[in-house]
């Protein structure tokens, strides 16, 4: 038996020493995770093309949500290479940086002329491809985001009539005020009371975690006044929190009850089956989805510009993925080539007609993109009036801590002014504002 | 390994070979966990950031703590009940021991986690679901609720290998104390009493602490069944360190919290270790 221990260790040692001593570090192909996406399926159909022109490899992994992250975060623990580019969430972006996890981007690695780095949105370049604001650049925007209003006019026009209002348009100025939308919303709902088969007045994001934070942040800075505050993505939230968290569970009383653990996917299924009525923070990236003929069968739906605030303007939450290099690859040169194909002019706008969201002015005014997406005409106002997420590394635990509060609020568990006062506890506790 | 010598002579060799080697390959992964999570834990401990009290009474660790205690106990308690019912409902319709039984019930062992959770899901969902006129709305948002229902459907997975056990308990008794048993006890009561039951409540000990661990241990699963509640409400344990790991990126409090929960799970085990040695001990086989 003694033999059979010290054969089966000597074994194990044997195999755990072969890996490490034999393993052969060079590595050929350029490694690539993606977030499984529109986007992402559009650009790995054209990763032939680079490869002809470049003559570099790409190996291509697509990846759930959860699953990238962790992936990515096994990469930075183990410090192994295992990707030279990763597809990365707006708010991992600081939390990547801070640690030391992305290299510069190699703007140099660009044969093919100029680089037309000034037809790209601003405020979505710096968003999803910097860090700090302004800062170095770690990658190319990618699959960019933002809210807007959906509706169904079928519904939403008679008790808009009621109530006085017009129907929202697509500026700031024809917009709807925050109340607007929940007063309509609150009529919608109450007309359910005696023809249940009638669409709720709204529909939520509500799932603990990125979900609900991301529609709550753009009702957030609609109570939010100062300039800023609003510039620096994380408002004191005594004032305008406790307001908004109110506001929120007011308006949960008017969306389907399950609609706490929905996603985006599940939010906009409502709005396609017609079991909502309106949605303010409806995301852009998956517009395309209510296009769909299937979802003209409970009516037609029309597109404005969100619900505007205390200071007049719109406070739609910024979002979306940046393609980056990351430290560890030992093909900086090739992934920043790589990083800057996907996101030039000619291969993105092919992205976005297969349903990739824009990050180039150009794609704003191109005739087949318009056409063939038509709410994307007032897309550059949405972006400039854009709020986003507040760019801090713990931007993740925060957004677990309000979860947990506001929804505490929409269940009834606590008052806003509580949930809001133990927010801004932690906040000050953990010296997020520095 | 002496009695497995005992009774099969040199045939035992390859089985005592496989254990060793599964015993090997267990210790180790054990000994990798740890020597992982010890290091952290220390480090963690040693810069005083935040002490070892506060992060064990987080209440979000002690929630989803409570969470997974309560799915492992409701889970592993229901399952003793009923796989030890259906074991007798099978020797009553004289079916223990039926390899058709016991082909079907190892099937759903292959169907993977997340899949589980995702066929609960199109099962259960209040809005979408197949039964989605039939549950309650809240089924998914209500704490207990969400949780109750992941122990639900977990026993479509489990429940029907642990029958498996139970039965094969009772049908490890010999043809000729079986044939016995039917005659000097017509009422099939008396039977379970003197002769079945006991030859089952040995096996218990195992069955119970299986599906213990399984249901502590619940990750993609109940992920996806029910994205951990609202507002994370119903999240399990497994779930919360994940996410400190991967999204708090706060590797040193994980380690923290493991060490609670390693501390935790001692008091069920040390339960059924205890209960095992009291089925094994001489005045219980009588």
């Amino acid at each position: 038996m003694r033999k059979v221990i010290s054969a089966c260790v000597l074994v194990i040692f044997l195999v755990v020493g072969w890996y490490f001593v034999f393993r052969t570090e060079e590595k050929k192909d350029l490694s690539v995770a993606l977030f499984q996406a529109p986007a992402s399926l559009a650009l790995a159909e054209l990763v032939p093309e680079f490869e002809a022109q470049t003559g570099i490899k790409v190996a291509v992994e697509m990846l759930p949500y959860a699953e990238l992250r962790a992936k990515i975060e096994q990469q930075l623990v183990s410090n192994s290479g295992n990707y030279d580019v990763v597809m990365a969430d707006s708010i991992w972006i600081p939390s990547f940086a801070e640690r030391g996890a992305l290299a510069e981007l190699d703007v140099n690695s660009w044969k093919n002329g100029a680089y037309d780095f000034d037809d790209l949105l601003p405020e979505l370049d710096d968003y999803l491809s910097k860090f700090p604001k302004n800062g170095k650049r770690y990658g190319m925007p990618f699959m960019s985001n933002t809210h807007m209003m959906a509706y169904r006019p079928d519904v939403v026009a008679p008790v808009a009539a009621e109530l006085g209002l017009k129907l929202p348009g697509t500026s700031a100025s024809t917009a709807w005020t925050w109340q607007n939308y929940l007063d309509v919303a609150r009529r919608i709902t109450a007309a359910k009371k005696d023809h249940p088969q009638r669409p709720f007045g709204t529909s939520l994001q509500a799932r603990a975690g990125a979900w609900i934070v991301y529609e709550w942040n753009s009702v957030l800075f609609g109570f939010v006044e100062a300039k800023a505050e609003r510039n620096a993505g994380l408002p004191m939230l005594l004032g305008a929190g406790n307001e908004a968290m109110a506001y929120y569970a007011s308006l949960y009383k008017q969306a389907p009850q399950e609609a706490l653990t929905w996603g985006h996917e599940e939010e906009t299924s409502a709005m396609c089956s017609g079991q909502t009525a309106m949605d303010a923070t409806s995301n852009v990236e998956l517009a395309a989805n209510l296009l769909r003929k299937e979802c003209r069968a409970a009516g037609p739906i029309a597109f404005a510009y969100p619900p505007t605030g205390k200071n007049g303007k719109g406070s739609p939450d910024m979002g979306g993925f940046g393609l980056l290099v990351t430290k560890q690859s030992t093909m900086v040169s090739a992934a920043s080539r790589f990083v800057l194909w996907a996101a030039s002019r000619d291969i993105h706008t092919r992205i976005v007609m297969k349903g990739g969201s824009p990050i180039r002015r150009s794609q704003l005014t191109n005739k087949d993109i318009l056409e063939k997406f038509p709410y994307l005409s007032f897309y550059e106002k949405l972006i400039k009036d854009s709020v986003y997420r507040a760019r801090i590394p713990r931007w993740p635990e925060l957004e677990d801590i309000i979860s947990r509060e506001l929804t505490s609020v929409m269940q009834g568990q606590k008052p806003a002014s509580v949930a809001a006062q133990s927010v801004e506890d932690w906040v000050v506790k953990n010296n997020l504002r520095q | 390994m002496t009695k497995l010598f005992a009774f099969y002579g040199k045939n035992a060799r390859p089985i005592a070979t496989i254990c060793w080697l599964a015993l090997i390959v267990s210790f180790a992964g054990v000994l990798a966990s740890l020597a992982f999570i010890i290091p952290h834990f220390v480090n963690t401990v040693a810069r005083a950031d935040v002490g070892v009290a506060e992060i064990w009474l987080d209440p979000r660790h002690i929630q989803a703590l409570t969470n997974s205690l309560f799915v492992a106990g409701i889970f592993s308690g229901s399952t003793c009940l009923l796989s030890t019912g259906v074991a007798l409902g099978l020797r009553a319709l004289r079916m223990s021991g039926d390899w058709r039984i016991y082909l079907m019930s190892v099937t759903p062992l292959l169907i993977p986690d997340y899949v589980l959770g995702v066929a609960g899901r199109v099962m259960f969902d209040p809005t979408i679901g197949v039964l989605a006129d039939l549950v309650s709305k809240d089924i998914l948002s209500s704490r207990w609720m969400a949780l109750t229902l992941s122990v639900f459907v977990l026993m479509f997975k489990w429940l029907p290998a642990m029958i498996v056990f139970a039965d094969s308990a009772i049908y490890a008794l010999n043809r000729p104390e079986a044939d016995q048993a039917s005659l000097d006890f017509p009422s099939f009561g008396r039977a379970v009493k003197l002769v079945y039951w006991p030859e089952i409540r040995v096996i218990l000990p195992l069955i119970w602490a299986m599906t213990f661990l399984i249901g502590f241990r619940l990750h993609e699963f109940s992920q996806e069944l029910t994205a951990g509640g609202a507002g994370f409400n119903a999240e399990l344990w497994s779930i919360w360190n994940y996410r400190v790991v991967f999204e708090f990126v706060q590797v040193g409090r994980a380690a923290v919290e493991s060490v609670l929960a390693i501390l935790v799970l001692l008091i069920p085990i040390q339960i059924v270790l205890r209960w095992s040695a009291s089925m094994h001990a001489p005045s219980t086989r009588n």
